[in-house]
């Protein structure tokens, strides 16, 4: 199983957690973790599964226009 | 009378050279009449239209590879006119020499093109992957420019919450080659953290599109540490930058298109995820649950078939008692009879029934007349005691 790391699930980037959802969903699928594992998995899936649709509201996307300084 | 201003060949050329300098860059454009590589370091050659001709000069060190100019090719040259002192020889010294006109320009892409496909910058194996969910991008196009603006506003309709750090170039004209590869270096000396760079701009003709043809800025590309995806022109049309690009997009819309996801398309995966592992759990539970269920029938029918034994056996433990019971009556009744046999052959018994045994005086018992004689005591025991008698006679 998979530790988590000390970092909170907010500043884990997108594609991480992602990738961390999809192999929950694979060991769920493959039936090798014991039925209280597979749950406690499932538990961590379903956070991970709102923190990306918390990230999924967000509508507006940054814009820095960069002016290099002319040597 | 006037005093003639004599000059030497030498003063005269540097006094050319002088005013030539005047000028500045001029210029000049005209079809190659020949074109060659000295010692790997000089460039020779020629250019001429209808009714001149124009000797041309470079070094390789400036001008890079040249392998894409041939004979019969339109050029534009940007030079300094010059007059080698030495020869008196006139021409124009190479600053930049560009191809002009679709057939020139066509023919130098694709040397270009055939050069570094040979020397592997193309390859498919070497082409990084694009993250899947980029939160920050580099976007190298024209300020205020349609590719700018369709790809801001597809993106804006993708996933949010991207920073996209913008560094404006020229797109077209000579200053486009020069103006992207400091696009390019910069982001990547800047922020080297981003997860890739958009290179963009909308279609054009070849001559438009120069500084995505451009050898410099191709190689730029190649070794960029940030991946980069090229999005120049429209379907069909391959720039260089497509072609060395980690990833190609058709159009600067196409772009955002294919490297931010679509959130309700995400949204949906999610839902499938978390619904796909829910189910494969309740699954888990179900098998469970029915290997339980299974394991208790079996339970039960094991525990009703051990009671039937234990009915069976007890049954069979009935019969046996009785048979016991039985035989201990019938050992009973034998008994009696036997303890009825024994007690009837009791001396005493015998006694009972009105017998009586008769002894000598020492306690034998007399059976025989001829054990007695005249005078004889004689003992008889009767049930209820003894007789003490003298024979009178004996009778045989």
């Amino acid at each position: 199983m998979k530790k988590q790391s000390s970092k909170s699930i907010s500043e884990i980037k997108t594609q991480e957690l992602f990738d961390q959802l999809e192999s929950i969903t694979v060991e769920i699928e493959q039936g090798k973790l014991d039925l209280e594992s597979g749950i406690a998995r499932y538990k961590e899936g379903t956070l991970i599964a709102s923190e990306l649709k918390k990230r999924l509201a967000k509508l507006e996307n940054e814009i820095i226009e960069i002016k290099p300084q002319i040597e | 009378m006037e005093t003639e201003n004599i000059l030497g060949v030498s003063e005269f050329n540097e006094l050319i050279n002088a005013h030539l300098g005047l000028l500045g860059e001029v210029v000049v454009q005209g079809e190659i009449s020949e074109i060659k590589v000295s010692q790997n370091k000089w460039i020779f050659g020629s250019i001429k239209d209808e009714s001149a001709a124009l000797e041309i000069f470079g070094m390789i060190y400036q001008l890079g590879n040249i392998s894409q100019f041939e004979a019969g090719m339109v050029v534009k040259i940007y030079g300094t006119p010059r007059l080698y002192e030495k020869t008196g020889k006139f021409s124009i010294f190479i600053n930049r020499i560009m191809p002009v006109g679709e057939g020139s320009l066509r023919i130098a892409f694709e040397k270009l093109r055939d050069q570094l496909t040979k020397e592997g910058l193309f390859e498919i194996s070497r082409k990084r992957p694009i993250p899947q969910f980029p939160s920050t991008i580099g976007l190298i196009t024209a300020e205020d420019s349609q590719a700018y603006q369709d790809f801001i506003k597809i993106l804006s309709k993708r996933m949010g919450g991207i920073k996209i750090y913008f560094y404006p170039v020229s797109v077209q004209g000579k200053e486009s080659p020069n103006s992207i590869n400091e696009g390019i270096q910069y982001l990547n000396n800047y922020f080297p953290t981003l997860d890739l760079i958009v290179l963009t701009r909308g279609g054009g003709s070849l001559e438009d599109l120069i500084g995505f043809n451009n050898e410099a800025v191709v190689r730029q590309i190649f070794g960029s540490k940030i991946p980069i995806v090229s999005a120049i022109g429209h379907e069909g049309d391959w720039s260089l930058t497509d072609l060395v690009a980690d990833l190609r997009a058709s159009t600067p819309s196409n772009a955002a298109e294919l490297i931010v996801p679509d959130r309700n398309m995400i949204d949906e995966i999610i839902n499938s995820i978390v619904q796909k592992s829910k189910q494969n759990l309740m699954y888990q539970i179900q098998t469970k649950n029915n290997q339980a269920e299974l394991m208790i029938e079996k339970l039960n029918s094991n525990i009703r078939l051990l009671i039937h034994e234990m009915k069976q056996l007890i049954a069979q433990f009935g019969d046996l008692s009785s048979r016991i019971s039985e035989k201990i009556v019938q050992l009973k009744d034998r008994g009696l009879s036997l303890i009825r046999i024994l007690s009837n052959l009791n001396p005493q018994t015998i006694l009972q029934r009105g017998f009586s045994i008769t002894t000598t005086d020492d306690g034998k018992i007399i059976k025989s007349i001829n054990e007695l004689k005249n005078q004889d005591i004689m003992k008889t025991t009767l049930k209820d005691g003894k007789i003490s008698s003298i024979v009178k006679a004996i009778h045989k």
